[in-house]
């Protein structure tokens, strides 16, 4: 990019700036004392609120000078098509692939990091490590439903709650353990979705996605109206995955502890949910990436595109839709399960219709549909907050911002979709 | 039957208030089909700009109907302002782009104004001054005052208004048509003359300011208002209008009464735990018997 | 399979790529905050709502713990190491707020000051189990305490079933037949809910005529208002916060329903009679007992002015403060023995060196007594301390009981009248 450009660019940014501070200044100057109930002048913001307006216009037009104009990016290429993090990605995907996938060496040192990797960390960053793993399986089991089957689902933290509760329930009830409980709860899950998806065969679309949030609600207003479920109070205690009947901080940390450096802090509970929820989305990355190339696979992906021509070509609709939902559905509760385990306390603001919109983002966001991009989106979507936790106020504001700045500028998501 | 009455006009206003922002909804969504999460946001927007402004004009001395009537403008003028920047910004390059990411764009849009407001103005709930209490020539409203309050009257009134205002836009105007056309094909309508960009900008605009009439008067009704009432009101303004149908302005409004109705009566007569839980399940049930919604045309499929 | 198994490889490669970048960035984060962690400092945590819109309670807390804390610098510290507050929000938030439990335990604290609302410090404690010492200075459901679940969790607030008992007291004392419970359906809201129902239900007589849960920010609460009227309930008792109430009570009067309104600490807030305005008035609620009058608390409220001239102190400034003094005086007895031990033991390990010493090895440093954050401080010992001993501080004497609840504080009972909020004598009314 040439500083011609780069000036013109600056020059073109005024009208733009001006625009904002006429929409944003006055909620931005202007403050309402909730006490005395007066309008009050901040006098400090006016600087903030020219130098943010003009920085925010001129990057803007820089952007959409660097990406290419958006409404044109089909026609002709952008001179620099990738930025930041799409930049990264792509450097990361031209990589010579193929002479590394030779070597066996590669993947072992891979799966030695991840394995180890809550020996050389603190609980906090495992416990990170372990959401993002938790979000990765359930953008898995919504990705069935949405990005392959073209279901738009928004009540899918149902079914994540489904198999929280239904661990959480059965161990306070009926003493039964976390393995008794992981398959129970992927299939009460899987059960619910049948069910949701029997009455829903026929809609489409939005009408749809109305049923699912509408259900999704029902499920967080049932949680918290019945006694059964504690209330909005949730359930504490939750008891760790046992492990052939040990008990593993006795057993295993002073070793690990004077020998290897554990973290003295560390909960090797937290450290084996870790490893299961490892294990447990290897699997289900394999299961996923078989599935789409199945015959399931492709009867979904005919479904996404077009229903009506899917039917022609001999699709069973019906069966189709109720496999995608019970089969996303299994994803969720079984995660769910994990989560509770991981967590140890649950309550029904913890699958509320915000969670359901967190677990679409990801499928959306790091490329619709594709495998890869569920595990970018997990972790951008668990990491970025915690990284913007330094600064505080403004962590959700930045959040919003960075979601409607990644879809504006790939609007196919992080990671483009092979296919 | 006392009781029954006082549930049927509370299911009536609670409707209303639903209805005057499903309204806005629906107008966006049959146009551009965009299930638009910002919207919620644009109406709290205009309850904020509406308290600013009615604070500001009341400490001039004005009162009455003019008080009301310039902070609904002021109200709208600046949410027209923001509803036609978020367009631009989180909208308009996405317009090819595939049907989940422009949802994604504006759950993002609709996270960041509300943030924005919470860190300019206040994470607390603030006093919003009632400015229909006393009108001149509201007054004969004081006997069913028990029933609803004069600025519940006059939500419902502004409902049937806008109903009406809405159904001349776009049954008679230019613009009306052009939208209608807009809905139906935007590539022939494109063909036939018609600027996309402008077309859509302006449902932009009417979709806005009808979401600050809605801000601004419920904002006088509820008395409270805080930067997260966009989120609920969204999500039931959402409900109503797909179930009234997708797009249809009398479809939003039946859908938000019957909103209003189930969770009026499901309240009084049961119990305030399941009220919500009713509504869905009754929302559920209509649209398994009626998959395109109560007024919602069904739609020749392309084949 | 051939055309497909490239792109899967691409997928796969890119998938462990992306968890590998994410690892490093948090053994790089790690790294950073192991550096972060400075000489001659001993690490306090605070856990608690300061952002979102439970913040105002959050941040009183936090006032009340800064000010402790700087107090307590400025007399040397705790037995020579400055006192460093490490912050954690959780916005009350049941789910942040075991994020941020194990975040603290991350950074090496040991003792927290938390957290702001009782579902969220249920969940933290969840996460901290054995691993901190905790006490929190507005965490108020009973349970928190009578489970017995968390042995060293203290608080210096009073709890629930003081304010409840309160307000069945005043029932009684008006002789309220029909009574209509509503609450938010939130963790602090339904506990005090459900706990007046069962005071109410116990009494001959009286009977609970509503008990629901309402939608908090609903636009209208038209039918449950026109429920209770239709059930002639004479008295409205709310589990929740103010917002809520003054939305409840301005729509109710509105309608000319007037009964009576009793509530919580959630009430006891100015802001809420600002929302409520006129509706507000003769509405009763239990609040906290006033310890702003001594001459410790004002020197507090000049130095609390001092650094934030602006912001309120808040509810909890004093229950916060005192929290902390409390645990200070704790950890400066034991922090002493502690320390006393480590160093004995370390003088006889220098002494054996010192006699197997071979002469041509340079002379041993001297021994120095270990620093209080070097020290492993033994909770058992904390606790006894804190149950047994009387630790005067700016709320006044703070004693625990052996569940580790405050000895000696209470609630008081108020009615807004000409939009204040005027102490009803309890003694006198009330038989307590």
């Amino acid at each position: 990019m040439s500083l011609k450009a780069l000036k013109l660019t600056l020059v073109k940014a005024w009208p733009g700036a001006l625009w904002l501070i006429i929409v944003a200044g006055p909620l931005v100057i202007l403050r309402v004392n909730e006490i005395t109930g007066r309008v009050e002048f901040v006098a400090e913001r006016v600087v903030k609120l020219l130098v943010g307006a003009f920085l925010a216009a001129f990057l803007w037009g820089l952007f959409r000078q660097l990406s290419g104009s958006p409404e044109g990016r089909k026609g002709n290429p952008p001179p620099l098509k990738r930025l930041g993090l799409s930049a990264l990605i792509g450097a990361f995907i031209s990589l010579k692939v193929n002479a590394l996938n030779k070597s066996r060496l590669f993947w072992v040192i891979v799966a030695l990091c991840l394995l180890f990797f809550p020996l050389m960390t603190s609980p906090y960053a495992l416990k990170v490590a372990t959401s993002v793993l938790i979000y990765i399986a359930l953008g898995l089991g919504l990705n069935v439903i949405v990005g392959l089957s073209g279901l738009l689902h928004l009540g899918f933290a149902a079914f994540y709650g489904v198999g929280a509760y239904a661990y959480a329930l059965l161990g306070h009830y009926l003493g039964w353990g976390f393995w008794v409980c992981l398959p129970l709860g992927g299939l009460a899950a899987a059960l619910l979705g049948l069910a949701l998806g029997l009455p829903v065969i026929r809609l489409t679309g939005d009408y749809l996605a109305i049923v699912t949030l509408g259900f999704g609600e029902i499920f967080r207003l049932l949680l918290t109206n019945l006694d059964v479920t504690f209330g909005p109070r949730g359930i504490g205690q939750i008891a760790p995955p046992g492990f052939f009947g040990l008990d593993l901080n006795q057993t295993f940390k002073p070793f690990l502890e004077a020998n290897i450096g554990l973290n003295p802090a560390m909960d090797l509970n937290k450290v084996w949910i870790y490893l299961i929820v490892l294990g447990l989305v290897a699997l289900s990355v394999k299961v996923a990436s078989r599935l789409e190339n199945s015959r399931l696979g492709r009867a979904w992906l005919a479904l996404r595109e077009d229903e009506i021509a899917a039917r022609a070509a001999g699709v069973n609709i019906a069966f189709t839709k109720l496999t995608a939902l019970a089969l996303g559905s299994f994803f969720a509760g079984l995660a769910g399960v994990i989560f509770a385990a991981q967590i140890t306390f649950i309550n029904p603001p913890s699958f509320s219709f915000m969670e359901s919109i967190y677990i679409l983002v990801i499928v959306v966001l790091g490329g619709q549909g594709s495998i890869p991009g569920i595990i970018l989106g997990a972790t951008i979507i668990t990491v970025l907050p915690e990284f913007l936790r330094g600064s505080d106020n403004y962590r959700l504001l930045i959040f919003g911002g960075l979601l409607v700045l990644m879809m504006v500028f790939r609007p196919q998501g992080l990671l483009k979709r092979g296919r | 039957m006392n009781f029954f009455l006082e549930l049927l006009v509370g299911g009536l206003t609670k409707g209303g208030i639903y209805a005057l922002i499903a309204l806005g909804y629906t107008m966006v969504y049959g146009i551009i089909a965009l299930i638009n999460f910002a919207h919620g946001e644009i109406y709290m927007i205009g309850a904020f700009t509406g308290l600013i402004a009615s604070l500001f004009f009341s400490s001039l001395g004005l009162t009455g109907w003019a008080l009301l009537a310039l902070v609904i403008m002021v109200a709208a003028l600046w949410a027209a302002m923001y509803g036609l920047t978020l367009e631009k910004i989180a909208y308009a390059p996405l317009r090819k782009a595939s049907r989940l990411s422009p949802l994604i764009s504006a759950i993002g849009a609709s996270i960041f104004l509300q943030n924005f407001v919470l860190l300019t103005q206040t994470p607390n709930y603030l006093l919003f001054p009632d400015l229909a209490s006393d009108l001149p020539g509201l007054s004969f409203l004081k006997p069913i005052a028990h029933l609803a309050s004069p600025i519940q009257v006059c939500v419902i009134v502004m409902v049937a208004l806008i109903l009406a205002v809405l159904t001349f836009i776009l049954k008679k105007t230019w613009t009306g048509l052009a939208m209608r056309a807009v809905s139906q094909d935007p590539l022939m309508a494109q063909l036939t003359g018609i600027n996309l960009n402008k077309v859509i900008a302006r449902t932009f605009i009417l979709g806005s300011v009808l979401a600050a009439i809605g801000g601004v008067l419920i904002g006088c009704a509820t008395r409270q208002i805080d930067s997260n009432i966009g989120f609920l009101a969204g999500l039931k303004a959402f409900t109503a209008a797909v179930l009234g149908g997708v797009g249809s302005a009398p479809g939003a409004v039946l859908g938000a009464l019957i909103l209003g109705f189930a969770e009026s009566f499901t309240a009084g007569y049961f119990s305030g735990d399941f009220e919500d839980v009713v509504a869905f399940v009754l929302l559920t049930l209509i649209l398994t018997i009626k998959p395109s919604g109560l007024l919602g045309q069904k739609i020749a499929q392309k084949v | 399979m051939t055309c497909s198994s490239p792109r899967r490889i691409v997928s796969a490669f890119a998938s462990v790529l992306a968890l590998l970048a994410f690892s490093a960035f948090f053994l790089i984060n790690q790294g950073s905050l192991a550096l972060a962690k400075e000489e001659g400092k001993f690490r306090l945590g605070f856990g608690g709502a300061l952002l979102g819109n439970l913040a105002s309670y959050g941040l009183s807390n936090r006032y009340g713990l800064e000010y402790a804390v700087i107090d307590q610098n400025k007399k040397g510290g705790l037995l020579g190491s400055q006192i460093e507050i490490v912050a954690q929000d959780d916005s009350c938030n049941p789910a942040q707020a075991a994020a941020a439990a194990t975040k603290l335990l991350s950074s090496g604290v040991k003792f927290v000051m938390g957290h702001t609302c009782s579902g969220a410090t249920r969940s933290a404690l969840s996460a901290y189990g054995n691993n901190a010492l905790v006490i929190s200075s507005s965490a108020t459901d009973n349970n928190l305490t009578d489970s017995g679940q968390h042995p060293y969790f203290f608080r210096t607030t009073p709890r629930d079933d003081i304010q409840t008992k309160i307000q069945i007291a005043l029932i009684r004392k008006k002789n309220y037949k029909k009574i209509a419970i509503l609450h938010d359906k939130g963790d602090y809201g339904q506990a005090l809910a459900e706990s007046i129902r069962q005071l109410a239900q116990a009494d001959p007589g009286r009977e609970v005529v509503v008990f629901e849960g309402i939608n908090s920010g609903q636009v209208s609460f038209d039918a449950i208002i026109s429920k209770i009227k239709e059930t002639q309930a004479e008295v409205l008792v709310w589990g929740g916060y103010y917002n809520d109430a003054a939305k409840l009570v301005t729509q109710a009067r509105r309608k000319n329903v007037n009964v009576p309104l009793i509530g919580p600490d959630g009430l006891y807030d100015p802001r809420f009679i600002v929302l409520a305005a006129d509706a507000a008035e003769g509405t009763y609620c239990t609040g906290q007992v006033d310890h702003s009058q001594s001459a410790l608390a004002m020197e507090a409220i000049k130095d609390h002015r001092s650094r934030y001239y602006t912001q309120d102190i808040g509810t909890y400034f004093f229950y916060a403060a005192g929290a902390a003094q409390s645990l200070f005086a704790a950890l400066e007895t034991v922090g002493q023995k502690a320390i006393d031990q480590t160093l004995a033991e370390r003088k006889a390990a220098a002494e054996k060196a010192a006699k197997e010493k071979t002469p041509n090895q340079p002379p041993a440093a001297p021994v120095e007594p270990p620093r209080i954050e070097e020290v492993n401080l033994d909770f058992k010992a904390v606790k006894q301390f804190l149950n047994e001993k009387v630790v005067e501080t700016v709320m006044g004497p703070v004693r625990y009981d052996a569940k580790g609840d405050i000895i000696g504080e209470g609630y008081k009972l108020f009615q807004i009248q000409n939009g204040k909020f005027v102490e009803v004598p309890m003694s006198n009314h009330l038989n307590l």
